[in-house]
């Protein structure tokens, strides 16, 4: 068991560095630097929330994040198998989860920090704009941003990106191409099913997201016409679901990595 | 170990309706066994099959006495070259090498002294700090084979070990699987090519269509390829009194004459013929020009003990 653990931190390490010289960081880093970028620009200091609400909601937790994690998720095992390098792996006495493993910490390490950054970036310098007293309009355009919204927002970025890698890794240990069933579910069923009135969207990773940007309160977010009439979970109760959910994912993919004989072509 | 390294018991796999292999029964002993068949023949799936990557479709196998997939008590004792030109390009030799160590567990330095020690051993000392990408064909098959053997294992799967090495690196190869075999360890080596393995070993395994058609020694091989059909053609300036002769022996199948100045041989027992022809050309006195003997292809050889 000893010995598990430490070929798992062995393997998180090692995929770490690779991780860190590789074409897809990059590509990572660029989407999640799009957030703050387009924010510092956006942002509009008499009414921060009027940016912040599209630049957390819609384009962070709802876009980059997903992309993010998808892409970065997608390492696990794909490239292993593309480059037929996966036999290499699988005929040493490492066990198949602590490679699975070792490599999903190292993805989620990376995508998790960005984006809890990124979000750092968003939300710190909004929540120091303070709003003279004689512009609050409560619910308005003009309400200063909430308290704790920015801790909120960086754990709930990098929830996000925790639970996209974690989809894309799981996914790479059943299907070739995962970030392509990634992509469909995060951007055409979870973008119809997040959105539709009713208890349906709890079936949505975004609904626990938002559920941890919000904690259960709407607060400057009820202007925001997709959400205002939604009820959310509070935050410990979101991040609770989502743990759930990612154990799962977890050991779905530790199981099928043990069971699945991936055939190479030669 | 003594006894079978290998039993395979009507062992099959197939994937969808394509068959890899078909009711194998094989025993393999310790020392170095030629796994030889033509492109297709089933070679790289039993190997995949004996490294534990993929799980029978039918029958059993047994591995040094273990089911082999996914088994990690296997693979502390077993090391595998695979087929396909696959490295991580962006390391080292000596990298790649001492990753798949760390993997299996050796400490860092114990992992870099044996990486470079496995490296030194098929000749790639003075390349092992250059990065993959940059090796040549030889050098990254010879990297595949420091990885198979660098955690010292007993028991070496070499999927086509010989392939795109030149005849230098080639030789060094086999007196490498010599000196492997001097130390005790037992070797399956595939090919295509009959006289590659044939100068390895004197144990073969002859598959063909996912079938096992021979096993045993090459000589007991031989005696079988000995009844396939041969063709020699000669160029002679009678070509048809030295038909006619050539006719009249017993193991001589057909004659065929090419031109006016050729004729193809088909006989059955090619050294009884080569015996027996001078004293024909020398009652004809046909004016033999030229004469050459078609090497045996492995194919046709295949094709013939399958009828």
């Amino acid at each position: 068991m000893q010995s598990a653990i430490a070929l798992t931190f062995f393997s998180a390490g090692h995929h770490l560095s690779l991780l860190l010289r590789s074409k897809r960081t990059l590509a990572v880093l660029l989407i999640v630097a799009l957030a703050p970028i387009l924010s510092a620009v956006a942002i509009d200091p008499e009414r921060p929330m009027r940016h912040l609400i599209p630049v957390s909601l819609m384009l962070t937790l709802s876009i980059l994040a997903p992309l993010a994690g998808l892409i970065m998720g997608s390492s696990v095992l794909s490239e292993d198998i593309e480059a037929k390098t996966l036999t290499y792996l699988f005929t040493r006495p490492i066990p198949r989860a602590s490679l699975f493993l070792g490599r999903w910490i190292a993805c989620t390490l990376i995508v998790c920090s960005l984006l809890a950054i990124a979000a750092w970036l968003i939300g710190h310098p909004a929540s120091s704009i303070h709003v003279p007293p004689d512009q609050l309009d409560t619910g308005g355009p003009a309400t200063p941003v909430p308290e704790g919204f920015t801790g909120r927002f960086m754990l709930a970025s990098a929830f996000a990106g925790a639970m996209y890698t974690t989809l894309a890794a799981g996914l790479s240990t059943w299907v070739r191409r995962p970030i392509v069933f990634g992509l469909g579910y995060a951007f055409v069923l979870e973008m119809v099913v997040a959105n539709l009135p009713g208890s349906t969207q709890r079936m949505s990773m975004q609904y626990y997201l938002r559920g941890i940007l919000l904690d259960g309160e709407l607060g400057g977010f009820k202007r925001f016409n997709p959400i205002r009439k939604m009820e959310f979970l509070s935050l410990q109760d979101s991040v609770t679901r989502l743990s759930i959910a990612m154990v799962v994912l977890l050991v779905l993919g530790t199981v099928l990595i043990r069971r699945k004989q991936y055939l190479l072509s030669n | 170990m003594s006894g079978p390294i290998i039993q395979a018991e009507s062992l099959a796999r197939w994937y969808g309706e394509v068959i890899g292999l078909s009711d194998l029964s094989v025993e393999v002993e310790p020392g170095i066994t030629g796994l030889l068949g033509p492109n297709g023949a089933g070679k790289s799936t039993f190997m995949r099959l004996i490294v534990g990557e993929l799980r029978p479709s039918r029958g059993s196998l047994r591995v040094l006495g273990m089911d082999p997939f996914a088994n990690r008590a296997l693979y502390k004792r077993l090391g595998f070259a695979p087929q396909q030109d696959a490295l991580f390009e962006d390391m080292t030799g000596l990298q790649f090498v001492r990753h798949l160590l760390r993997l299996g567990g050796f400490s860092r330095s114990e992992a870099t002294q044996r990486a470079a020690r496995a490296m030194d051993r098929v000749g790639l000392a003075d390349s092992m700090d250059r990065a993959c990408k940059g090796y040549s064909k030889g050098m990254r098959q010879r990297t595949r084979l420091a990885q198979a053997m660098a955690h010292d294992p007993e028991l070496l799967v070499l999927d086509e070990p010989l392939t795109g090495l030149d005849p230098v690196a080639r030789r060094q190869a086999m007196d490498l699987f010599r000196d492997l075999v001097a130390e005790g360890k037992s070797l399956i080596v595939s090919s295509h090519v009959l006289h590659e393995v044939q100068s390895l070993t004197e144990t073969i395994v002859l598959l063909h269509r996912g079938r096992l058609l021979a096993k045993g020694s090459v000589g007991e091989i031989r005696k079988l390829l000995s009844n396939h059909p041969r063709e020699v053609r000669i160029r002679a300036h009678r070509t048809r009194p030295l038909g006619t002769a050539l006719l009249a022996m017993e193991h001589v199948r057909r004659v065929e004459l090419i031109g006016e100045d050729s004729l193809l041989v088909r006989t059955d027992q090619l050294e009884t013929f080569f015996e027996a022809l001078p004293a024909v050309i020398e009652r004809v006195q046909p004016g033999v020009e030229a004469m050459t003997s078609s090497d045996a292809d492995l194919e046709s050889v295949f094709d013939f003990l399958v009828q």
